[in-house]
C-alpha cells in the first residue's frame, strides 16, 4: 500500500484571520468529529494538522493543512472535496483566491494546486495502512485475551511453544472476525521500489563523480565563504519566552495518546550560498531515507511516524512537520544523540540554528542550544488528528509482526521468538 | 615506521570545588538517622537575606568528613528568589522548570500528576499554594535531642512576627534501614561523577570506588558549571556583572555575567504517599494468581519482579531465582545478562524502568550512552512510621500516611529528573511494552494497571494493579554553593 504525504499551503487574506482562527478552534477541540472537518470519516488519513503560520519573516500569514495518507495524494483530495464540501469551503475561504462557494470539482482542483509535496520524508510504519494498522490491533487484543483466558483456565501450565501457537491460530480460525488474518498481507515495501532508489543513488553518486573536476572550482569558492559564513551567522541566544513554550505544550504529551506533533516554519539564511545547498542536502537526505530508512527508523530514530521537510514560500521558508512518539523532550535527545550530523546538515540552512562547522557538524551536538534553538523555532500547532492514538511505533510494528507470521511456517526457534512477542 | 599512539591521553579532570558544594550532593547523611525537611516562606526580604548572611557559615559542605552530630543544608524556589529581591535580569537566566514550578498543567501530565495526585489536592506546593514555598530547610542530626537543640537555638530564624522564616509545613524524616516502606532498599543504584575525590570519607559518596560504565557520568550532570556529558559546562543562572562583587566566577558562555549557579544542582522535592497494605495484598493476589501454571511465585519472587530487585537490593537480574541477602551491586547490565527479561528482570520493572542501563537502545553501547545523559543522584528518605497489622503505636494503621521525601539532584530538569518520570517510569510503551506504566510507582488508570513479565512458552500478565503511590506535595528548588548563597545574602533589596 503506497503511502502519501502533503501539505495544502495557502496565504490568508488579512481580514479573514479571525474568522478562520475561529473555524480552527472548533477542529481542534474535536478533530475527529466536528461540523467542519470530520477527519474520523476519513478512513485512509493517518495523521492531520493544521498550523497557522504567523512568523514576521512571512510576507502574509500562511495556512498549512498536513495530510499522511494512504494512496494518492489526488485521489484523497477529491475524496475531501465531495465528501466535507462545505468544510473546505469554510477552512480555506479566507485563503488567497480561493474559489468562493465551489463545486467539488472547482475545490478539489484549487486544493490540489496548492498542495507542496515534501522535499525529503520518512515513514515509519512503511507500507501499512490505516486500516491494517487498526486491523492488526484487533487481531493482538484478540489473541492477548485468548492466553489470559487460557492462563486463567490453567492451560498454559507445561505447555509447549508449538501447541500455543497451533491453539492461537486454531483460536484465529474459528473466528470469522478475524478471518482476513489468515492472508499474508504482502512485503511492507516492495523491493522494486527500493531498488529504483538503490540505482537512483549509484547515478547520482555517478554523476557527482564525473562533474567532480566541474564542481572543484565551485567548491574551492564555495566552502571558504560558507566556513567565513559558519563564524558570523547570527545565532539564537536566547530561551524562547517561557509563555511561548507553554502554548506549544499546551496540546502536547497528552494522556493516553501516544503521539505528537511537531511542526516548523524557519526563514532559510539569505543569499544564494544556502538558497543552492539546502535542495541538495534535503535531496540526499531523501535518498537515504528511501533506501536506509524503510524499516521504522530514521537515522537510527525508532519513533517517527511521519516526518517530511519542504521548502515553501518560493524556497525562503523551511517546513518541518512531523507526528512522532513520546515527549519533545526524547524525540530531541534522539536528534542530538543518533542524528545530529544529518539533521544540522539541513537545518544549519536556517536562520539562527547553532554555530556549525563545514555543514553538518557541531550544531544540533550542542544539546542545549539545539533545544533552545528549536523550542524557539517551533509553531504552534493549531489543530491535530490521529487515527490511531493509542498505537506507538514499536506496537505497530510488533502487531504487524505477530499477524505476517501468525501462519507462516516458523521452526521451532521461530515460533519461541514469535511467542515472545506476544 | 613508528607505531603513533591511537588515542590521546584523558584530559585531566576538572577540580571540583567541594569546599563550595553542599553536603547533600556528597551524602545522603546515611549515618544521620534524625532529618526534618522544613519548607518556609519568607516574610520581611532583608530579613531573609540575613538569615541567609548567618547560617552561610554553618552549612555543611561536601569537603567535610562526614559529619558526626548535626548537618544543616539549604534550597530555594525560584519564587524565593524572587522575594529576596534577585534581579529580574538574573532571574531569567534560570531554567523554565524553576521559572514555573512544578505544578503546570504540562508538567501535571508528564510526571503523573494527575486523577489523585491531582496537585489542587497536595498538601503543600500544589495549585493556589505553590507561591508559599520559598526555602527548603534541611536539617540532619544524631538524635532527636540533637535537633530539637538546633532547632531551639535558631528558634528566632522562624520567628515570623520578628521578621524570620514562616514554617509552611515541617516533615520528620523516618530513620531507619535504608528501606522505603514497601520493604526494599532505596536509593540503590547512583550515578557517579567523575573526578570525585574518592578519599573523602562519607557513607555514600557519589562515586564508586572503581571506575563503573554504568554509572559514572560527567560532574556536570549533578553539578552547575562543570563539563556535562556533551563535554559542555553546564549551564546555571547568571548575574550580572555589576552585581556580583567579584566573588563568583566568571561563565565561558555568558560574556560580561558571573556564574551564580557554579557548584549548586537543582533539587527535585517531592512528597510521595505510599499505600502499603494495598501494595502487599497486591502482591500477595498477583503470587496466588501465577499458581495456575503450575510453577508459580512466591510473594517474595512477585514482589522483586515487580520491583526488579531483591528486598535487600540485590538485583534480580544477577540473582533471578532467590534473594541471596547479600550487599546490593550497581555494576551490571541487562543486555547481555537478560535483555528480554524471561529469566529475571521484566523489562517493565520498576528498577529497570528507572535506570534500563545498557538495554534503552539496539546496541549495549548505544543504551548505555542514552540512559547516562537521563541520570539523578537521589537523596530521598521515608516519612511516617511503618505499617503494623495490628498497630503497636500510633501512625502504624493503615489509615495513617506515610511515604517517600522524593529527593532527587540534578544539572537538568527536563533532560534528567522529567525525562526519567515522562520517558521510562510513566511510559506506557516502554521497552516496546503494550499500555504498562511503572507497577510499583506508576500512575494506573482507573480499570488497574497491567504488569507483564515475560515467560516461557508465554508471558504471564498481572492485571488489575491499583495506584500504590499519591503525590501529596512538591517543588524545584535551587541548591546554592556556599559562595553563591553568600551573594543572595548581599542582594541590594
Amino acid at each position: 500500500m503506497k503511502q502519501s504525504i502533503f501539505t495544502v499551503v495557502t496565504d490568508i487574506e488579512p481580514d479573514a484571520l479571525d474568522a478562520l482562527r475561529g473555524t480552527i478552534a472548533v477542529i481542534h477541540d474535536h478533530p475527529g468529529d466536528n461540523a467542519i472537518l470530520p477527519l474520523a470519516q476519513f478512513d485512509t488519513l493517518h495523521f492531520a494538522s493544521l498550523v497557522l503560520a504567523e512568523s514576521p519573516s512571512l510576507a502574509s500569514p500562511k495556512l498549512i493543512f498536513e495530510g499522511n495518507v494512504d494512496g494518492t495524494v489526488e485521489a484523497w483530495l477529491a475524496a475531501l472535496a465531495i465528501r466535507a464540501g462545505a468544510g473546505v469551503d469554510t477552512l480555506f475561504g479566507g485563503c488567497t483566491g480561493y474559489p468562493g462557494s465551489a463545486d467539488a470539482e472547482t475545490r478539489r482542483a484549487w486544493l490540489t494546486s496548492h498542495v507542496v509535496r515534501p522535499g525529503a520524508f520518512h515513514i515509519g510504519a512503511t507500507g501499512r495502512s490505516v486500516d491494517r494498522i487498526r486491523k492488526e490491533a484487533e487481531l493482538r487484543r484478540a489473541i492477548e485475551g485468548f492466553l489470559d483466558a487460557q492462563d486463567q483456565a490453567g492451560r498454559l501450565g507445561g505447555a509447549s511453544p508449538e501447541s500455543v501457537r497451533a491453539e492461537i491460530q486454531a483460536f484465529v480460525e474459528a473466528d470469522p472476525e478475524l478471518a482476513w488474518a489468515q492472508a499474508h498481507p504482502g512485503e511492507r515495501q516492495s523491493k522494486w521500489e527500493h531498488r529504483m532508489y538503490l540505482a537512483r543513488a549509484a547515478l547520482v553518486g555517478l554523476v557527482a563523480l564525473v562533474a567532480l573536476p566541474l564542481l572543484l572550482p565551485l567548491l574551492l569558492v564555495a566552502v571558504p565563504i560558507l566556513l567565513v559564513k559558519e563564524k558570523i551567522d547570527p545565532v539564537q541566544t536566547r530561551a524562547a519566552p517561557a509563555t511561548y513554550v507553554d502554548e506549544v505544550q499546551e496540546d502536547e504529551d497528552i494522556v493516553g495518546v501516544a503521539q505528537n506533533h511537531l511542526s516548523s516554519v524557519i526563514p532559510v539564511k539569505p543569499g544564494i550560498l544556502r538558497a543552492s545547498l539546502l535542495p541538495v542536502v534535503l535531496y540526499a537526505l531523501n535518498l537515504v531515507a528511501r533506501i536506509n530508512g524503510t524499516h521504522g527508523e530514521l537515522g537510527g530514530i525508532p519513533s517517527i511516524h511521519f516526518a517530511h521537510w519542504s521548502l515553501i514560500d518560493r524556497g525562503r521558508h523551511l517546513m518541518f512537520l512531523s507526528n512522532y512518539d513520546g515527549s519533545w523532550e526524547s524525540y530531541l535527545g534522539d536528534f542530538i544523540d543518533k542524528a545530529a550530523k544529518g539533521l544540522t546538515a539541513v537545518w544549519s540552512n536556517t536562520a539562527k540554528f547553532p554555530r556549525t562547522t563545514l555543514l553538518a557538524f557541531k550544531g544540533a551536538a550542542d544539546g542545549p542550544r539545539f533545544r533552545q534553538w528549536a523550542r524557539a523555532s517551533q509553531c504552534r500547532t493549531d489543530a491535530w488528528y490521529s487515527a490511531y492514538p493509542s498505537a506507538s511505533m514499536s506496537i505497530i510494528d510488533t502487531n504487524s509482526t505477530i499477524r505476517e507470521n501468525l501462519f507462516a511456517k516458523l521452526d521451532a526457534a521461530q515460533a519461541v521468538a514469535w511467542l515472545r512477542s506476544l | 615506521m613508528v607505531a603513533k599512539p591511537v588515542s590521546s591521553p584523558p584530559p585531566t579532570p576538572e577540580r571540583l570545588e567541594l569546599e563550595d558544594v553542599q553536603g547533600l550532593v556528597a551524602r545522603g547523611y546515611g549515618n544521620l538517622p534524625v532529618a526534618r525537611y522544613l519548607l518556609c516562606r519568607f516574610g520581611d526580604p532583608a530579613a531573609g537575606r540575613a538569615w541567609l548572611a548567618q547560617i552561610g557559615g554553618e552549612l555543611f559542605t561536601a569537603d567535610r568528613p562526614q559529619a558526626d552530630n548535626c548537618a544543616l543544608n539549604v534550597a530555594l524556589t525560584w519564587e524565593g528568589l524572587r522575594r529576596l529581591g534577585l534581579p529580574a535580569d538574573a532571574l531569567a537566566t534560570f531554567p523554565r522548570p524553576l521559572q514555573e514550578g512544578m505544578v503546570t498543567p504540562h508538567r501535571s501530565r508528564i510526571l503523573g500528576d494527575v486523577d489523585d495526585s491531582n496537585p489542587s489536592g497536595w498538601s503543600w506546593g500544589g495549585f493556589g499554594n505553590a507561591g508559599e514555598i520559598h526555602v527548603l530547610v534541611m536539617v540532619f542530626a544524631l538524635t532527636e535531642t540533637a535537633l530539637a537543640a538546633d532547632l531551639a537555638a535558631r528558634s528566632d530564624t522562624f520567628e515570623p512576627a520578628g521578621g524570620g522564616l514562616e514554617i509552611v509545613e515541617s516533615i520528620e524524616g523516618l530513620s531507619g534501614d535504608g528501606r522505603e516502606h514497601f520493604g526494599f532498599a532505596d536509593g540503590v543504584s547512583q550515578p557517579s561523577l567523575k573526578g570525585w575525590p574518592t578519599r573523602t570519607a562519607s557513607v555514600n559518596p557519589p562515586a564508586s570506588p572503581t571506575p563503573s560504565r554504568f554509572a559514572d557520568v560527567e560532574p556536570g550532570e549533578i553539578l552547575l558549571g562543570y563539563s556535562d556529558n556533551f563535554h559542555k559546562p553546564a549551564e546555571g543562572p547568571t548575574v550580572a556583572g555589576s552585581d556580583a562583587g567579584g566573588q563568583l566566577p566568571k561563565p565561558a558562555w555568558a560574556r560580561g555575567r558571573h556564574d551564580l549557579g557554579r557548584n549548586g544542582s537543582f533539587l527535585v522535592f517531592r512528597q510521595l504517599a505510599q499505600d502499603v497494605p494495598a501494595f502487599q495484598s497486591a502482591v500477595e493476589a498477583a503470587s496466588k494468581a501465577t499458581a495456575v501454571r503450575g510453577s508459580g511465585l512466591t510473594p517474595a519472587q512477585m514482589g522483586a519482579k515487580m520491583v526488579g530487585r531483591w528486598p535487600g537490593g540485590a538485583p534480580i537480574v544477577l540473582y533471578p531465582d532467590v534473594d541471596p541477602g547479600v550487599a546490593a551491586s550497581n555494576d551490571f547490565g541487562y543486555h547481555d545478562n537478560d535483555k528480554a527479561g524471561l529469566r529475571s528482570c521484566p523489562v517493565g520493572a520498576h528498577v529497570r524502568r528507572g535506570n534500563p542501563r545498557d538495554a534503552s537502545e539496539n546496541t549495549p553501547a548505544e543504551g548505555l550512552d542514552t540512559t547516562l545523559n537521563h541520570r539523578i543522584l537521589r537523596r530521598g528518605r521515608p516519612y511516617g512510621l511503618r505499617f503494623r497489622d495490628p498497630p503497636t503505636q500510633p501512625g502504624e494503621g493503615a489509615e495513617d500516611e506515610r511515604g517517600l521525601l522524593f529527593m532527587c539532584l540534578n544539572a537538568d530538569i527536563e533532560r534528567q529528573f522529567e525525562f526519567v518520570q515522562h520517558t521510562w517510569i510513566n511510559n506506557p510503551f516502554f521497552g516496546g511494552q503494550c499500555g504498562e506504566v511503572d507497577p510499583v510507582i506508576g500512575p494506573q488508570p482507573v480499570e488497574g494497571g497491567v504488569f507483564t513479565i515475560p515467560d516461557e512458552p508465554v508471558r504471564r500478565k498481572v492485571s488489575g494493579l491499583p495506584n500504590f503511590v499519591t503525590t501529596r506535595g512538591g517543588a524545584y528548588f535551587f541548591l546554592p554553593g556556599v559562595k553563591a548563597l553568600a551573594y543572595l545574602s548581599q542582594i541590594r533589596g
